[in-house]
């Protein structure tokens, strides 16, 4: 489903996994539906045609744009040796996003998941953050069995700096950095977490894939046109 | 004329000037220079520290005041070194300060509680708050009053007096608010089955938070039900859309598993009478 679908578009029409797309010709314009988990969108497409880029993004907007921040939770405990550094692999879960694109330009048309919609607070009402929830299976190599439209695999490096053991159960991530790169199998990203103390860690992302000739997806927040850099979370609350 | 008879000319023109009248001028006028450098500098340490705190007008109107009061004070500190009698000057502008602030009791009143605000912050504008039993968005925090748009869209000006003395609760202070249901059903019902019914709802909204973990459990014995408490978290900004969204799903659940949400109701027993029927449904 994800790629680029090029010129002449009419009439495109894509069904997969629960998702109904199609842009079809309604006189000189186009018309935009999607169905997609009890939700319809409709757009009028003031254009005689255009390209559309189809590809997973951050999962910011989806139900709505309550926060920038991801919080995985493990459904086992991580131990990290003192001073070790380790690699465990983890899912995360994407938006689609689709992207309309023509005259040397894009932006984005429609976004929506087929992933579990879930916030939670990290830390305390105070001064605590919200954050999209995650839970994810903890795994030591690339796991096979993942639906490439609802979840993508994060290899997370762990650093401990620390001269003790740590317990890690979770990870909380700003997901205006995020770089996501996918091809027909897998979507992947890489991050970092680095454990500074018992309780404080600072997570961030790598821009590049897991695997290589992944290709760069479009992110939500370029085409806003904030000025996004990698960005690096710390986690004063604990892990 | 050599340089020596240049020097003996001038302590000569000197020695002629009496010390005594002019130095008091020399003073005032050194005094003067120096309150309007202090003014300055204050004023730049002013603008410098509180450039955060106070939006640019109220902070204009700030220093224009510290520094002309500055002035104003080293002027009336001069005019006695220079031989001008002040004291009437004094009871003229002590009387004149008593009438005035008589007078503008409540204006001045308002005009510190506004600067106290300004440096406390206890909300800021596009806060949601509840100030003195009214509701809504902050507008603006001038130096004399707050201004607020109620949920009805009314425009409410409040007095800084009223704000700074009054109970403020800023509802969008904290990113979390909890919400808080009383779910009565029938005595005859399963009240564990509708923990259970409600515990998946709470789970399946997206922003009942995963934590703190929603509290739902028998609180009470009432009358005519048996009251089940609710207590969940939700983002702040999402509060009211999952309080009005949540309570009906709750209701249209419990009654698609046969749980029923009781009327009022009072069994009469007569004095002779014995009923079948004694068992509240």
């Amino acid at each position: 489903m994800y790629g680029y679908y090029k010129p002449p578009l009419n009439p495109l029409r894509i069904s997969k996994g629960g998702i109904n797309l199609s842009i079809e010709k309604e006189n000189n314009y186009l018309q935009y539906k999607r169905t997609c988990c009890d939700s319809s969108v409709e757009k009028l497409l003031l254009t005689e045609d255009c390209g559309i880029i189809i590809n997973p993004v951050e999962p910011l907007k989806t139900p709505k744009d309550v926060t920038p921040y991801l919080l995985i939770d493990f459904e086992k405990a991580v131990f990290v040796e003192p001073k070790g550094v380790s690699k465990i692999y983890i899912t995360f879960p994407v938006d689609i996003g689709i992207f309309i694109s023509g005259h040397k330009n894009y932006d984005l048309l429609d976004v929506f998941t087929l992933a579990m919609q879930k916030f939670t607070l990290y830390g305390d009402p105070g001064s605590g953050i919200i954050c999209k929830y995650h839970k994810s299976p903890i795994y030591t190599s690339i796991p096979e069995e993942i639906n490439i439209l609802s979840e993508g695999i994060m290899r997370l490096i762990i650093i401990n700096t620390t001269d003790r053991w740590e317990e890690i159960t979770k990870c909380v991530f700003d997901s205006h950095g995020m770089k996501i790169y996918f091809d027909e199998k897998l979507v992947s990203l890489k991050a970092n977490m680095k454990l500074i103390t018992d309780n404080i860690a600072e997570t961030d992302f790598v821009d590049s894939g897991i695997q290589k000739g992944m290709k760069k997806s479009l992110e939500v927040y370029t085409v806003a046109k904030l000025p996004v850099t990698l960005k690096r979370f710390t986690m004063e609350e604990g892990f | 004329m050599n340089i020596g008879d240049i020097f003996e000319e001038v302590i000569k023109f000197f020695g002629n000037i009496e010390t005594d009248r002019i130095f008091p001028y020399i003073l005032g006028i050194a005094i003067f220079v120096f309150s309007i450098l202090l003014a300055k500098g204050i004023s730049v340490f002013l603008r410098r520290s509180l450039k955060d705190k106070f939006d640019k007008d109220s902070l204009g109107v700030l220093l224009k005041v510290t520094y002309y009061g500055i002035i104003v004070m080293a002027v009336i500190l001069i005019l006695p070194i220079i031989g001008m009698d002040t004291s009437g000057l004094l009871v003229a502008g002590g009387i004149t300060g008593i009438i005035l602030g008589f007078a503008s009791q409540s204006t001045v009143g308002n005009l510190i509680s506004g600067l106290l605000l300004m440096v406390e912050r206890p909300i800021k504008i596009g806060s949601k708050v509840e100030i003195d039993e009214v509701r809504g968005f902050v507008e603006d925090i001038g130096l004399m009053s707050t201004i607020l748009r109620n949920f009805d869209g009314l425009y409410i000006r409040i007095p800084n007096e009223k704000v700074f003395t009054n109970n403020i609760i800023n509802i969008s202070a904290n990113v979390a608010r909890r919400l808080e249901y009383t779910v009565g059903i029938r005595y005859s019902d399963d009240a564990n089955k509708a923990i259970k019914i409600i515990a998946k709802i709470m789970e399946d909204h997206p922003f009942v938070l995963k934590n703190p973990s929603p509290d739902i459990f028998v609180d009470e014995l009432g009358d005519n039900s048996v009251d089940i408490l609710v207590r969940a978290w939700t983002p702040e900004t999402q509060w009211f859309g999952t309080r009005k969204e949540l309570l009906w799903v709750i209701k249209s659940n419990l009654e698609k598993e046969g749980i029923q949400i009781p009327f009022p109701q009072r069994v009469v027993w007569y004095g002779n009478e014995e009923s079948e029927n004694n068992e509240l449904n």
